[in-house]
């Protein structure tokens, strides 16, 4: 900002007086901003902290809980400390004036404290450590009202968080849908991300979904391309899954205001339907393998390359380097899976660095050309 | 709705889960019967997962005969039979829930596997009944942990009518 006001002094757009003005409101701006960062900051990790000591606290069964006589009086106390933690968190978020931060970071501390609540209770009566997953369904059933009545985005990405922990801590999940798995997973965060209520009431919840999902469709495609045959399971519930996400994914397009960016995304969806579907069916090892090869790379190249798209469309920073990160794993992959086994080694690693030297010296000229282009 | 509403309803469905989860856990102390199981020696090479102590009974491993079928995550049901020395042991499994008042304990199957011991017309049914965890604090589990891979030790666990049973100690 400094670089544009002496411009405009140069160019004689400001004058002097004008110019030291708006670099001193700048100087209190950034001032205020890193004070406020710093204050997010020691809440957020303060609240984590205290959660955790809490949950710790509980599975160390220690003595202060064991002072509770009554396992009604531990739960009670427990459930106390969570519901006073919530209600300070509502009034210094609403009530009070200025500590609305405070309360945001409360509430979002009465979210993990509820989760050890549940923990306690389940020690409480022994319950099996297969049951987890009920536990883990339980704190995600908790917190998400909190999500989204209060619109908490910390909440949300921790419901996210616990939706990942929850799924995979079904019992037997990966024999059930075995490589399908995280495709499975990745398909209903995207799609739950382009519910039309979604997109409409919580347009700031939506991406961290999409972001989760995008990072897991892409690594499980990686692998599920790296192992070749072996990603195919006959497993007709895989089949069956993928149908249904097919179908719900185009009647969403269908409901949806079809602009580019749904038509893409539903598009890379039916593709990874597709795969998944491939996957689950027996078919001859060449034509299975050919058809992932196929499926795969083009499921992987359409993700980057609509990454970047829409990433310098819409000036996403964020998307746009997430797909800087995705290409550089995708050309990794590639060149290991082809270099590795063809060339000679030194050749590999010497042909390797260059490419990647090349690749950086390509991206960093685009990057330049932009904020030139910016700049005029 | 305004923010106190929202508060309140959030504050509400928590107390209201709460509820649930303990009456559903605490129907089976009311209207259980409390029996003693023998719990088996265990492997002090087990690792202790959190401060919880695994426990083995003398039911989780039956007797079956070679040509019943049992297939892995089955439900069954095991009816129980009081020794003279107090103990409760498995009396039969069965595929169904017992047609009469006898008490059983609801199992699902772990595997069914070959045991030197028996004769060759029978195998071993490795049953769980989601009673194995024991929470206790770290230092008791360990003592517990150590007494229990000695000399065994014996459970009080409170099975209801349905067949769900609950842990209440070991010593």
């Amino acid at each position: 900002m400094e670089k544009h006001i002496n411009k405009w002094l140069e160019k004689g757009y400001i004058d002097q007086k004008q110019a030291s003005i708006i670099l001193s409101d700048i100087k209190e701006e950034k001032k205020k901003t890193s004070e406020k960062a710093i204050n997010i900051t020691l809440y957020t990790i303060g609240a984590i902290l205290l959660g955790i000591g809490v949950i710790c606290f509980i599975a160390a069964n220690d003595w202060i809980l064991r002072l509770f006589y009554s396992r009604f009086a531990k739960i009670s106390a427990a459930f106390f400390v969570t519901l006073l933690c919530f209600w300070l968190g509502y009034y210094f978020s609403y009530k009070k004036e200025g500590f609305k931060r405070l309360g945001g970071v409360l509430m979002f501390l009465s979210c993990l404290l509820i989760g050890g609540c549940w923990a306690l209770i389940g020690q409480i009566y022994n319950l099996h450590t297969d049951l987890n997953w009920i536990m883990l369904l339980i704190w995600l059933i908790s917190i998400m009202p909190v999500a989204f009545l209060y619109k908490l985005k910390s909440v949300n990405i921790f419901s996210i968080i616990l939706i990942v922990c929850t799924y995979l801590s079904y019992p037997d999940m990966w024999s059930r849908l075995q490589t399908l798995t995280p495709v499975a997973l990745g398909l209903i965060l995207y799609n739950f991300s382009n519910l039309p209520f979604m997109k409409k009431n919580f347009t700031d919840f939506a991406p961290p979904y999409k972001t989760v999902s995008t990072v897991i469709l892409f690594l499980t495609t990686i692998a599920i391309w790296c192992a070749g045959y072996n990603a195919f399971n006959e497993n007709l519930a895989g089949t069956a899954f993928c149908t249904v996400l097919l179908i719900f994914t185009l009647v969403n397009y269908l409901m949806s205001n079809k602009n580019n960016i749904i038509t893409v995304e539903s598009i890379i969806l039916v593709f990874v339907c597709a795969l998944g579907m491939l996957l689950s069916i027996k078919m001859p090892e060449i034509a299975g393998i050919i058809l992932n090869i196929i499926i795969s790379n083009t499921i992987l190249i359409l993700m980057i390359y609509f990454m970047y798209d829409f990433g310098y469309k819409l000036q996403d920073t964020r998307l746009a380097g997430r797909a800087n990160i995705f290409l550089l794993i995708y050309i990794a992959v590639l060149y290991f899976k082809i270099g590795y086994q063809y060339l000679d080694k030194a050749l590999f690693f010497l042909l390797g660095g260059a490419i990647l030297l090349g690749t950086g010296i390509y991206l960093e000229k685009q990057k330049r050309n932009r904020i030139k282009k910016n700049e005029q | 709705m305004n923010n106190k509403t929202k508060t309140i309803i959030i504050s509400a469905f928590w107390l209201i889960i709460a509820i649930c989860f303990i009456l559903f856990n605490e129907k089976i102390f009311l209207t259980g019967q409390t029996i003693d199981l023998k719990v088996h020696p265990i492997d002090p090479s087990d690792l202790l997962r959190g401060q919880y102590v695994r426990l083995e009974y003398d039911i989780s491993k039956i007797p079956v005969k070679k040509m019943s079928t049992y297939e892995r995550k089955q439900q069954i049901y095991v009816t129980l039979k009081k020794a003279p020395d107090g103990l409760y042991t498995a009396k039969s499994v069965l595929s169904k829930k017992p047609a009469n008042d006898e008490l059983y304990i609801k199992g699902k199957v772990k595997y069914a596997g070959w045991n030197s011991t028996l004769d060759k017309d029978f195998r071993e049914l490795n049953i769980e009944y989601g009673i194995e965890n024991f929470f206790t604090k770290q230092d008791e589990a360990k003592r517990l942990e150590d007494d229990l891979a000695k000399k065994g030790g014996i459970a009080t666990v409170v099975v209801d009518k349905h067949g769900r049973a609950r842990v209440l100690m070991v010593k």
